[in-house]
C-alpha cells in the first residue's frame, strides 16, 4: 500500500476546506480555494506516475516512444485544471473588490445576503 | 463564541472527509503502478501520427483539441467577467473617460519605486516577452505552450507597471488593440477547428502540413495553435492586470508601485 501523494491530496483539501469555513477573510478564502485546488493538481499527476522511475512524455527521438513514460493525459488535465484555477481566482478577487467597495467589510462572517448598510 | 463553535464543526467535519477521502483513494492503484492503456496508447502513436515530440502538446491541442477550445472560452468569459465587474456602474462612456482621464493625471507622476528595481525591471521586461514568446512557439518540441507562454508575457508586461508606473502601462496596453487581438485568438482557434471539418472530415482535425518531427514548423495545427492560444492568453492576462491597476488608480490614485 503506497499512498503517499494521495494522502497529501486529501489533506491539502481539507485544509483548504477548514481555512475557507473558519475564514475572517475574503482574500484569504481565494487562497483557500487554491490549496483546494493544489491538491486536485497533486492527485492527478500522481494518478499518472509510474515506477522504476519513468520520464516526461517528450520524445526527441523515434526510439524514445517505445521506453516507458508518464501518462500525458493527465498532464494535460492538469493544464485545464490550472487554466480554470487561475480564471475562478481573478472573478472571485474582482467580485472581493466589489463587495469592498459597495460594504467597506471583506469579513464573510459579518457579510449578510441582501443586506445593504 | 459562534468562531469557536465553527472552527470545532469544520474541524470534526474536515477529519471526517479526510479519513473518509482516504478510505476511497486507498482502492486506487499504488501509486508508481500506472494501469491505464491510454497514456500509453498516446505516449507511443504522438510522434508517429502527428510529428509532435510534447505527448502532452498532443492531447491539448489535437486529440482532446475540442475541450481546449472550451478552456478558451472560459478564459474570455473570464477576462469580460473581471472587466464587467470592475466597471464603474451607471456612467456613460463619456463620463467613463473623463474618470480616466483624472485617473490618468493623478497617475502621471514619477515612480517612487527605487532606480535598481527600475533598471533591472526594465532589462527583464524584453527578456521575459521573449521567453514567453520562446515557451509559445516550442510548446510542440519541448515541455511548454501556449498557455504557459502567454502567461509569462503578461507576467513580463507586468514590470512595465514597476519601471513606468501605471500611465506607462496604460499607455502601452491599449484596450482597443488587446480586446481585438484577444478575440481574433479565439475565432482563429475556431477557424482553424472549422478548417479541419472541412478538409480532414473532423472539427479540430489535423489539416496542416504535419512536417518532420524536432523541426520548429512542425506537429501542424498544433504548432499553429499553440500559438494563436498564446496570444489569445498574453493578450487576456494583459487585460485582466489593466482592470486590476486601473482599481488600484482608482482607490489610491498616488500610490507607488
Amino acid at each position: 500500500m503506497n499512498h503517499f501523494p494521495e494522502v497529501i491530496a486529501a489533506w491539502l483539501f481539507v485544509v483548504g476546506l477548514y481555512g475557507i469555513v473558519t475564514s475572517r477573510h475574503l482574500v484569504h478564502l481565494v487562497m483557500c480555494l487554491g490549496i483546494i485546488q493544489a491538491g486536485t493538481y497533486l492527485l492527478l499527476i500522481a494518478g499518472g506516475y509510474r515506477f522504476p522511475p519513468a520520464a516526461a512524455p517528450i520524445f526527441e527521438t523515434a526510439e524514445q516512444t517505445t521506453l516507458t513514460s508518464v501518462d500525458p493525459i493527465v498532464q494535460a488535465l492538469t493544464l485545464t485544471d490550472i487554466v480554470v484555477g487561475a480564471a475562478v481566482t481573478a472573478l472571485l478577487l474582482a467580485i472581493t473588490i466589489q463587495i469592498h467597495k459597495s460594504t467597506g467589510n471583506l469579513d464573510p462572517q459579518e457579510l449578510r445576503l441582501m443586506h445593504r448598510p | 463564541m459562534m468562531e469557536r463553535f465553527r472552527q470545532i464543526v469544520a474541524l470534526v467535519l474536515g477529519m471526517g472527509l479526510f479519513t473518509l477521502l482516504i478510505w476511497g483513494w486507498s482502492a486506487l492503484p499504488n501509486f508508481g503502478n500506472y494501469p491505464g492503456p491510454n497514456g500509453d496508447i498516446v505516449n507511443r502513436s504522438a510522434r508517429a501520427e502527428r510529428q509532435v515530440q510534447n505527448a502532452v502538446a498532443a492531447v491539448v491541442f489535437d486529440y482532446r483539441g475540442f475541450d481546449t477550445m472550451g478552456e478558451e472560452f472560459i478564459f474570455l468569459a473570464t477576462v469580460m467577467g473581471v472587466s464587467l465587474l470592475l466597471r464603474k456602474p451607471g456612467r456613460t462612456t463619456d463620463e467613463q473617460a473623463e474618470g480616466e482621464q483624472v485617473i490618468r493625471k493623478a497617475a502621471n507622476q514619477p515612480v517612487d519605486s527605487n532606480d535598481a528595481a527600475r533598471t533591472s525591471g526594465l532589462v527583464f521586461v524584453g527578456l521575459l516577452v521573449v521567453l514567453g514568446a520562446y515557451v509559445a512557439l516550442h510548446g510542440h518540441l519541448s515541455p511548454g505552450g501556449g498557455f504557459q507562454g502567454g502567461a509569462i508575457v503578461a507576467g513580463g508586461w507586468l514590470l512595465i507597471y514597476l519601471v513606468g508606473g501605471s500611465e506607462m502601462f496604460h499607455r502601452l496596453s491599449s484596450v482597443v488593440i488587446l480586446d481585438r487581438v484577444e478575440a481574433l485568438g479565439v475565432a482563429a482557434f475556431i477557424l482553424c477547428g472549422l478548417v479541419g471539418w472541412l478538409l480532414d472530415g473532423r472539427f479540430l482535425g489535423n489539416w496542416m502540413p504535419l512536417g518532420q518531427a524536432g523541426r520548429l514548423g512542425s506537429a501542424g495545427t498544433i504548432f499553429a495553435l499553440n500559438v494563436l492560444v498564446g496570444i489569445t492568453v498574453g493578450a487576456g492576462f494583459i487585460l485582466l492586470l489593466r482592470e486590476f491597476i486601473k482599481h488600484l488608480d482608482e482607490v489610491a490614485p498616488r500610490r507607488r508601485p
